[in-house]
């Protein structure tokens, strides 16, 4: 248990108070309108859903689950957390422009954008329904992280921890929405950023620094937790090279779609938020960056954790590592900063997701389902109401439900997996419909249950590996969903047109393309104009809105970019030269792909601005059920 | 890919199958009742036979 000084109490109180004081301050913008609740009216620069994709993305259980992932499988764990958030590599070049400019609030509303009539309300109800329960979720499993660092540090009961701190947040999410949300979390990154360097940094200290890390770890004869590409074989071992290959194509290719993995709704509602289509993608793309720097520091303060104390009982014992070294190692004064540091991190995810939810209670299932005529005041209002929900909800899932917590996360993982190829055809196919889609998901629930536990429970099927798993998935669920839609009739043509004259999506639009085309939406030819070399960089609006090859480049170098970093910072803080050299590689290629994108980024956003207000009335007409299609 | 991650680190054999029924019951249920009040939406304002009802004019 910890003993704090008055000055930690200090750190502990002035940070709880200033986030409720920023809810106050931002109450009466967030009051003004539903847009106003849960997008922040969509005037937000890039640099602050930035901020709030990184802090909502650190939360308490984060460090731990890292911790425990790199304890038990040394540096290659690196791979576990990095490599799951870098779809947001390719999804800042090419879904989040789509998914901007649907301005659709929620992914629930895409379903009525993208898809048409019965079929589409479906997929909207579902998704609702589905992401309420998943923010309601999400919210006990890391209200329970909090209470047991609460037990670590305090003795409390876990209850305790849940609670208080979830209910502190609540105070500045029911008055100020979003508002709140993003200007809590720009300060919550700054504090956590520092918090981690500053922490991770006093643990690396304490096991002899880079170089006593890794002569300790030699020394105990573990070289190999400092090779992050310590592989067991092409299809063998428990790191096997396929198993690699997945998770590459998993996280890349699936940028391309959307809500190929569920972290997608929470940056949905940031990419909304965002001012234009290039701060959008912008946020995305920095605030994932983030990230892996910070995955590249807890990594290392979690392998000096095991350099320190090689020998914990437990996985779980182990996951606590990193708030051991800052309860154990940092100096008086300083660990009530650090947990005002851990308050930090809970705050941003709870606040996030409890507007989330909201948002989804209050747009896709009050307002389009309930009371379609309802005015902007009573939809702040519902909103506030459905946030409270959503927080005694998470105390009851949270508190009665700890024994299946665990394993009702890996099942929406499970779940995401399933549908991760339906999720991209969305996007790219045109004859995608909405009852494929619909057959997708419903075929999902049970095969991955089939799949994953009945069928080797009953000697079917061997217990695979996780990896093949996911193939094998893949193909049933294709073998289900794509005859269901080349069956059923493609969607309404007229609905197509307006999509895609909306949104402008990737891949393969030829028909719908070609009908707009007829009908004189969109230029028949766009206009050609002599480019200065092999890459363009003045644009017109209608050049820009194509799909071109500097978007392609721009995706890879942006990938290519991430994985680099990850490399290089992680090395870099074993005071590797290769680590260094690798990271500055990582930074140029990032510069060069902003060089690449930027113009062209800026043309469509102008170009955007002026059409978005119709597009937001159509959408407006839809969720009250004025227009149908 | 997190959901993989999960495989490695607890372990798939140990599930509780108690546990895992009570998980499915809980993230599906919600979403087959959001499926049913839409199908309920639509069938109101898209009846099966008869004119489609009176749309609402937007309050002011």
């Amino acid at each position: 248990m910890l003993t704090l000084t008055p000055l930690d109490w200090f750190w502990i109180l002035a940070y709880s108070l200033l986030m409720i004081l920023c809810g106050v301050a931002f109450y009466r913008l967030a009051k003004r309108s539903e847009a106003d609740f849960f997008l922040a009216r969509r005037g937000l620069p890039w640099w602050l859903p930035a901020s709030s994709v990184f802090a909502t993305h650190t939360a308490t259980d984060t460090p731990m689950w890292i911790t425990g992932t790199i304890y038990t499988q040394g540096l290659r764990g690196i791979w576990y957390a990095t490599l799951f958030p870098s779809w947001c590599a390719i999804s800042a070049i090419i879904s989040a422009r789509i998914f901007r400019r649907s301005v659709a609030y929620s992914q629930a509303e895409w379903q009525s954008l993208r898809f048409g009539e019965l079929g589409s309300e479906l997929m909207r109800g579902w998704m609702t329904g589905w992401a309420i329960f998943l923010n309601m979720f999400i919210l006990g499993w890391v209200g329970m992280a909090m209470g047991k660092v609460c037990r670590l540090a305090f003795g409390w009961p876990d209850g305790w921890g849940l609670v208080l701190f979830s209910s502190v947040c609540a105070i500045y999410v029911l008055a100020a929405g979003y508002w709140g949300v993003v200007i809590t979390d720009f300060q919550q990154g700054v504090i956590a950023f520092a918090s981690i360097v500053l922490t991770s940094a006093w643990g690396i200290a304490a096991a002899g620094g880079p170089a006593g890390v890794v002569t300790r770890l030699q020394e105990m004869g573990e070289s190999w937790r400092l090779d992050m590409f310590h592989f067991t074989g092409w299809f063998t071992g428990d790191f096997p090279i396929a198993w690699f290959v997945t998770m590459l194509i998993f996280a890349f290719l699936g940028g391309v779609g959307m809500a190929t993995t569920i972290d997608w709704y929470a940056e949905a509602q940031r990419i909304q938020s965002a001012r234009t289509v290039r701060d959008a993608s912008y946020a995305l793309w920095a605030g994932t960056a983030l990230i892996l720097i910070r995955d590249s520091l807890w990594v290392i303060a979690a392998l000096s954790f095991y350099a320190l104390y090689p020998r914990m009982g437990t996985v779980s014992e182990a996951e606590l590592g990193w708030f051991r070294v800052g309860f154990e190692f940092l100096p008086a004064g300083m660990v009530g900063f650090f947990f005002a540091t851990i308050l930090a991190i809970h705050f941003s995810t709870i606040s996030s997701h409890l507007n989330l939810g909201a948002l989804y209670a209050t747009r896709d299932l009050y307002q389009h389902y309930i009371n379609p005529s309802a005015k902007e005041q009573q939809l702040v209002w519902v909103g506030r109401i459905s946030t409270l929900g959503l927080l005694l909800g998470s105390f009851l899932l949270g508190t009665m439900m700890e024994e299946i917590t665990r394993w009702l996360i890996f099942a929406l993982w499970l779940m995401a997996a399933g549908v991760w190829l339906p999720n991209i055809l969305q996007v790219v196919w045109w004859r995608l419909n909405a009852w494929g889609y619909l057959a997708a998901w419903m075929a999902n629930l049970g095969m991955s249950w089939l799949v994953v536990w009945v069928l080797p429970a009953y000697g079917v099927l061997p217990m695979l590996p996780d990896y093949i798993q996911f193939w094998l998935l893949l193909v049933l669920n294709a073998m289900v969903f794509l005859p269901i839609t080349l069956l059923t009739k493609p969607e309404n043509m007229d609905h197509l047109v307006k999509f895609y004259v909306m949104t402008r999506p990737v891949g393969w639009w030829g028909p719908v393309r070609r009908e707009a085309e007829r009908r004189g939406l969109l230029p028949a030819v766009v206009e050609q104009e002599k480019t200065e070399g092999f890459l363009r960089r003045r644009w017109t609006p209608e050049a820009a809105d194509a799909w071109t090859r500097e978007d392609w480049l721009a995706a890879l170098l942006s990938a290519l970019g991430y994985l680099l970093i990850i490399v290089g910072g992680t090395l870099s803080l074993l005071a590797s030269k290769i680590g260094y050299v690798t990271l500055a590689a990582g930074l140029a290629i990032s510069a060069f792909m902003y060089w690449i994108i930027d113009p062209k980024l800026r043309a469509i956003s102008a170009e955007y601005e002026r059409k978005q207000s119709r597009y937001l009335e159509r959408v407006e007409r839809l969720t009250r059920w004025e227009q149908s299609e | 890919m997190r959901w993989i991650a999960m495989c490695a680190l607890f372990g798939l054999q140990q599930v509780p199958p108690q546990a895992l029924v009570r998980a499915m019951v809980i993230s599906y249920a919600l979403g087959f009742v959001g499926m049913l009040l839409a199908y309920l939406n639509y069938r109101k304002r898209h009846p099966r036979k008869g004119p489609p009802a009176q749309k609402k004019e937007r309050p002011e």
